[in-house]
């Protein structure tokens, strides 16, 4: 006899819906699991036979053959568990099981536990799309899964399971999921931060616009709090951005089960990191930090001490908010929308900036020093629109008033990027703009007009890097909250360029 | 037969405004013929040499005339072949001023493979002649032009001379004068180099580059004269705040957030005036740090 269930699996970002067939013919007794399956899914028999018997069924003592269909699609991880024990059962002939548009996800444990399964959101997201009706989760994955568009019930053992199906017991559908407050962590509030007047100008700017930065300066001038502070000025994210970072950062197993996440992530990668850790990667496919980041702020501290093939895959994701991710078994387009903060020292001993004014000694020769500035290539450093010089704040201000908090830079924020959402539409920020947008969206007042090619010539501004700055100056223009742009705000953004 | 610059050419007598400073101080200063542009103020070199001369005096003179238009001083020469022509060349390259101070009538160009040189040099500098029309090139003229040529000078560089030749009567006219002498040293086995060591062993300064020269210049006593009095008319301009980062930045180059801390003004504020002065050309950026664009030529 056969039986079938539903479930889906993880490819890449996304997931697939997954039929689990089992059919139990003569012969003798075995067990085996087909469909292109990985070593987590051939253990899933020892899981499944221990979970049938602890939970009080008989394991069928006749040749058993499960297939995963469609058996073309490689297929890892351990959220088919319950799945193949309801198929079993199906098949064994248990009697009064009701299936009926459900769909059901979770590893089990020898006791008939249900355990958590990494991107719990994407399979069940999935499962709703192609029809599921209820979905069965394991009860430390339903905060997360809540809000997939179909109702979500947490179950937290086969047994129970097994009962609801036969209409024995009840298991709730979970609620709607519950925005959390996420704690500041690594965030560096604007007001810990003494000085500092234009690189917190620039972050303002960023955070309106979602605009690249690039932080120059001597090591201790405190690019690194700097960085730290962007999260603090963006806006929480929208339902629709909040439901992919929260799918993401399941699929990477960094969520803790609370409920999704509605602050903008942030990351922060060390240089050391290889390529596979910045892009994702790996058998058991995991995001990379350019993923993670999406939606957030990525800060890359010491931009310059990267890897070359690192840097160089900065180039699309900064471009085009995605990144193209070419392995076995095709490829896949993964989320990259970030706001990139880098720091760089300007070489590589880090003091060449104060020794113009004789404070302290740089000991790199000069070609090692424009060595380390070239690491920084141009068609990347074209992307950065905001480049801004840090410099330590002589102690004797340090003691000045504290400044304005983050939140209350948020709001002006806010208001910027609501502008723009009413001009532009809804995930279109001003930094994505293309020429034809710019052309749409940016007046000038006949000043400003006037100057333009002036303008371009003494800053030296290619095409692209005209573009740049009338992107920035579109920002602050919608800090301001005009519509046409001024001579201020043109040569205000021509000066946070290089 | 004329091979002359046909340009507007004027008179000039040491009594007019418009005569070069340092040369109304010389014994006997000459009424001169002018066509181009002549600074009366400006601070003036001349790089001067053997017609004869090797590639390497050549190039040194090229370079040198190039890196001491560059800095903004006008490199006066005699518009000879060899070191004179490449003098000239390099300051025309170089987008500088270079006078041609010439030992023929205006009418005259000598030697006649140097015509275009003139019409670029008229261009942009000045051709000029202390001699009548249809004076044609004679040796008993060279030494009253060559007493010309380092007059005008706040010094005379001298790049390859022969014991005797008129590179080496200009370095004596300009010792003569209280000029800077100058002397590039070169080949002891080259004979187009003794005249130089000459110099060195009687007392010249001996200069391997445009840097040293400026040294020389700005160290010597004359170059003060040309300093114009009164307050710097680079300041004080605009008044308002660009007055007061002008000032700050002559001391001392600074980040834009330097400056807006230091004036306690916003990002904007300090941004926009540094803009304009920018667009003014009173301000350049070097590896994102603000400095006054500095003024060209020996000023300090």
């Amino acid at each position: 006899m056969i039986a079938c269930t539903l479930t889906a699996c993880l490819d890449g970002v996304r997931a697939r819906r997954v039929e689990v067939e089992a059919d139990i013919g003569g012969g003798l007794p075995s067990f085996s699991i087909v469909g292109l399956t990985d070593r987590a899914v051939q253990e899933a028999r020892e899981r499944v036979r221990a979970a049938l018997r602890n939970s009080g069924f008989t394991f069928p003592s006749h040749r058993l053959t499960v297939n995963l269909a469609p058996a073309e699609m490689r297929k890892e991880g351990t959220a088919f568990d319950v799945a193949i024990a309801l198929a079993i059962l199906g098949s064994a002939g248990q009697p009064g099981l009701d299936q009926r548009g459900a769909a059901f996800i979770g590893e089990l444990g020898l006791d008939g536990s249900l355990r958590p399964v990494r991107g719990a959101l994407a399979l069940t997201t999935e499962l709703a799309g192609v029809g599921a009706e209820r979905l069965y989760v394991p009860a430390s994955n339903a905060a997360e899964a809540a809000g997939c568009g179909a109702p979500v019930h947490g179950v937290g053992s086969l047994e129970e399971l097994v009962a609801h199906l036969r209409g024995e017991a009840a298991i709730p559908a979970v609620g709607p999921p519950h925005r959390r407050v996420v704690p500041a962590g690594d965030d560096v509030d604007l007001s810990e931060i003494h000085g500092q007047t234009v690189p917190k100008r620039a972050l303002e700017v960023a955070a309106a616009g979602g605009h690249h930065v690039l932080f120059m300066g001597p090591p201790g001038a405190g690019k690194t709090m700097l960085a730290r502070a962007l999260r603090g000025l963006l806006p929480d994210l929208e339902a629709g951005a909040a439901r992919e970072v929260t799918s993401m950062h399941s699929v990477a197993g960094l969520l803790d089960g609370v409920g999704w996440l509605t602050r903008p992530p942030l990351r922060t990668p060390h240089h050391s990191i290889s390529i596979a850790g910045l892009i994702g990667g790996g058998s058991a496919f995991s995001p990379g930090e350019l993923s993670l980041a999406h939606r957030g702020v990525l800060v890359l501290d010491e931009l310059p001490e990267f890897r070359r093939d690192c840097l160089e895959a900065l180039r699309e994701p900064l471009e085009e908010g995605h990144l193209r991710l070419s392995r076995k078994g095709g490829t896949r387009l993964l989320p990259a929308s970030f706001i990139l903060v880098a720091t760089a020292n300007p070489c590589p001993c880090g003091r060449s900036a104060e020794t113009a004014n004789g404070d302290d000694e740089c000991v790199c020769p000069p070609d090692m020093v424009a060595r380390y500035q070239r690491r920084i290539s141009g068609p990347l450093r074209d992307r950065i629109d905001l480049v801004v010089q840090v410099r330590s704040v002589r102690i004797e201000r340090l003691g000045g008033g504290a400044g304005e908090t983050s939140i209350k830079a948020r709001e002006r924020v806010v208001r910027a990027r609501q502008v723009q959402r009413l001009r532009q539409g809804s995930g279109h920020l001003n930094a994505q703009l293309d020429a034809a947008g710019l052309k749409r969206v940016c007046p000038m007042e006949p000043a400003a007009a006037a100057e333009v090619t002036n303008i371009a010539n003494r800053y030296r501004l290619s095409g692209r890097g005209f573009h740049g700055a009338l992107r920035v100056a579109r920002s602050i223009a919608d800090l301001d909250g005009t519509i046409a742009i001024s001579l201020d705000q043109l040569l205000e953004a021509c000066e946070y360029r290089r | 037969m004329s091979t002359g610059v046909e340009g507007p050419w004027r008179s000039l007598s040491p009594a007019d405004a418009g005569y070069p400073r340092l040369l109304k101080e010389i014994r006997a200063a000459p009424e001169v013929e002018v066509a181009g542009v002549l600074d009366p103020d400006a601070e003036m070199v001349a790089v001067v040499g053997s017609r004869r001369c090797s590639t390497y005096g050549e190039d040194l003179a090229y370079k040198l005339g190039a890196e001491l238009a560059g800095a903004g001083l006008v490199v006066v020469s005699g518009l000879a072949r060899g070191i004179d022509g490449a003098a000239h060349r390099g300051a025309l390259d170089a987008g500088g001023l270079t006078v041609a101070v010439m030992g023929t009538g205006r009418d005259t160009i000598y030697p006649h493979q140097h015509i275009a040189l003139a019409h670029r040099i008229a261009g942009q500098g000045a051709l000029m002649t202390q001699f009548p029309l249809e004076t044609v090139a004679r040796p008993e003229n060279f030494p009253q032009r060559n007493a010309t040529i380092s007059g005008m000078s706040l010094g005379v560089v001298v790049v390859e001379a022969r014991r005797r030749s008129g590179a080496m009567l200009t370095a004596g006219a300009a010792g003569n004068q209280g000029r800077v002498v100058m002397a590039v040293p070169g080949s002891i086995h080259n004979p187009n180099s003794r005249g130089c060591h000459d110099l060195v062993r009687d007392g010249a300064r001996l200069v391997t580059g445009a840097e040293e020269v400026i040294q020389e210049l700005r160290n010597d006593p004359l170059f003060q004269l040309l300093k114009p009095s009164g307050p710097d008319p680079g300041r004080k301009r605009y008044g308002d705040a660009r007055d007061v980062i002008l000032e700050l930045l002559s001391g001392r180059a600074m980040t834009l957030d330097e400056v807006a801390g230091r004036l306690r003004v916003t990002a904007r504020e300090a941004a926009t005036a540094l803009a304009t002065l920018r667009l003014d050309g009173a301000v350049e950026v070097r590896d994102g740090v603000y400095q006054e664009r500095r003024r060209r030529g020996l000023g300090a």
